[in-house]
């Protein structure tokens, strides 16, 4: 709720959060500037844990680079991991197989279930929904099982190579695959009685952040976060890879539901959507994987990545990631540059919070999904 | 595409090339470094192109030249475009002189206030530091560049 700044008749303060903060989501610090618990002006300062990972690319051969694009987002990974391989393999001209594209496009869902998942989590522990939190992470765990199933690791999964993925499907893996997605179905009902029909969590959520189409474009916000406010932007359906093409699904996209679009509440229904969408699709994928190869060559150390470039471009569960790779035909990449969603939905954030009450912040940062492993990668 | 693409030859002549970026079908458009700026100004409100969303911005280093890239995008007219200029590396503890984005796609800033400390960078005419900071502490030199000497503290 906004107050007006007049009736308090306080002087104004300044506050400066973090940068290592349990109510944030990541390592950074905010400096504000209050009047009573209204804030006036926030200010970011991140890079506090940034992990060089673009010089350690140029450092790493191919053959080890896909290690540090995992470590972009860790939460999900297997979008970074994606956009290398597809940005090396247009380089290189490798023709993926169409099976491996498909486990491709399963994992990836699978991964933004559970970054969404993890996104609710995050969100109720903010909003004082703890034991909601808890459900919620009991069913993030059966992704993480399914993920561990197939490649072996619950984060940090490099399980993408170069022309395909590093095992065919695992034994039971597919029948795992409609029983969990049957599973979580049933659960975001359970969700949506606990939270979206809960007063107490549309309060703190309902008019608050307001993302507006303008800011859309100057900020250039991406992903959910810009869906929630009407943009239907999403690559998976402007510019399809890795099988998108051969699935039809939905891109929702926010209504105000319960205050305005692109508030807060629209961010968390938009991404509740998404999970059924990704579910659907899940469950459609796994019953239309082709036969085939599920690596098109093996790759070995000495590999070598002819001189060019590429840019590729994945959605991630955040939103619009992008990898520019430049070889110049040596054994080291010669520059491997990201374009993560958080970089560019952080910078929304401070404009987000001029106006609200403190107590709405960590709220609101929640609301965002904002990754600060991509903005200090 | 390729045809629309004249149009920046016809306004720009010799000061751009136009090749395809990669192997793929998009394309590249490479302007001199003196008039890379006002290119990307046109582009940004010359009516068939519309450039809206400024995608990424993206520098690497390459025999002695910095390459700027900025990957373009048009919602309203649904094309692609990258734009490309480059600049001499200049000396180790030297700046590079790159005039700022920010006037034309607010969004460079993102971009630009993470690029500037890591390659040596300064970006002219920004607005200085906006909303988002970074810090990156004290490399000693800019870690981005190939010249840069790695020292046992900061070994990766």
């Amino acid at each position: 709720m906004i107050f007006s700044p007049e009736k308090l008749h306080t002087s104004v303060s300044k506050l400066s959060w973090g940068p290592s903060d349990p109510t944030l989501p990541g390592i950074f610090r905010i400096d504000m500037e209050a009047e009573g618990d209204l804030v006036r002006r926030a200010r970011f300062e991140t890079g506090y844990l940034h992990k060089g990972l673009e010089k350690s690319a140029e450092k790493r051969n191919w053959f080890t680079s896909i290690v540090p694009v995992d470590r972009v987002d860790s939460e999900s990974s297997l979008a970074a991991e994606l956009a290398f391989a597809m940005a090396v393999e247009e380089i290189c001209n490798i023709q993926v197989p169409r099976r491996a594209q498909t486990i491709r496009l399963i994992l990836a869902e699978l991964d933004r279930i559970g970054s969404h998942l993890g996104f609710l989590a995050r969100l109720a522990i903010v909003t004082g929904f703890e034991t909601v939190s808890h459900y919620i992470l009991r069913e993030r765990e059966l992704v993480l099982d399914l993920l561990e199933l197939m490649t072996g690791r619950r984060f940090n999964l490099g399980f993408f190579r170069l022309g395909g993925v590093a095992a065919d499907i695992t034994e039971g893996f597919i029948e795992r695959i409609h029983e969990t997605t049957r599973l979580i179905e049933i659960r975001l009902r359970e969700y949506h009685a606990l939270m979206i029909e809960n007063r107490a969590f549309v309060d703190r959520l309902a008019w608050q952040g307001v993302i507006s189409p303008e800011l859309i474009q100057i900020k250039a916000i991406t992903g959910p976060s810009a869906r929630a406010s009407g943009n239907r932007f999403d690559v998976r359906k402007v510019e399809p890879y890795s099988a998108y093409e051969q699935f039809d699904f939905r891109v929702p996209i926010g209504t105000g539901l319960r205050g305005t679009i692109g508030d807060g509440f629209d961010r968390v229904m938009v991404r509740l959507e998404e999970i059924r969408e990704s579910l659907l699709l899940l469950s459609h994928a796994v019953d239309a994987v082709p036969p085939g190869d599920f690596l098109a060559f093996r790759m070995m150390p000495d590999f070598t990545v002819p001189a060019g470039e590429a840019y590729a471009r994945v959605e991630s569960p955040r939103g619009l990631l992008a990898c520019h790779v430049v070889s110049d035909g040596g054994f080291h990449p010669t520059r491997v540059q990201w374009r993560t969603p958080s970089q560019s939905n952080i910078e929304a954030a401070p404009d987000l919070l001029a106006g609200v009450t403190l107590q709405d912040v960590p709220v609101i940062l929640a609301s965002l999904d904002l990754s600060l492993s991509e903005v200090d990668r | 595409m390729r045809p629309l693409l004249n149009r920046i030859e016809a306004a720009f002549g010799a000061a751009v090339q136009i090749r395809n970026f990669g192997r793929s079908e998009k394309f590249v458009v490479e302007a001199e470094f003196a008039s890379a700026h006002e290119i990307a100004a046109w582009l940004r409100m010359e009516e068939n192109f519309r450039f809206d969303f400024l995608e990424a911005f993206t520098v690497y280093e390459a025999k002695n030249k910095l390459v700027l890239s900025y990957f373009l995008r048009s919602h309203s007219q649904n094309h692609q475009l990258v734009l490309r200029t480059s600049t001499p590396v200049p000396g180790a503890q030297e700046l590079a002189s790159v005039p700022s984005a920010v006037g034309i796609w607010p969004h460079a800033e993102a971009f630009e206030t993470e690029l500037a400390p890591l390659f040596g960078i300064e970006f002219t005419g920004s607005r200085g530091a906006g909303a988002v900071r970074k810090n990156f502490g004290s490399y000693g030199g800019f870690p981005l560049r190939k010249t840069f000497e790695w020292r046992e503290e900061i070994a990766p």
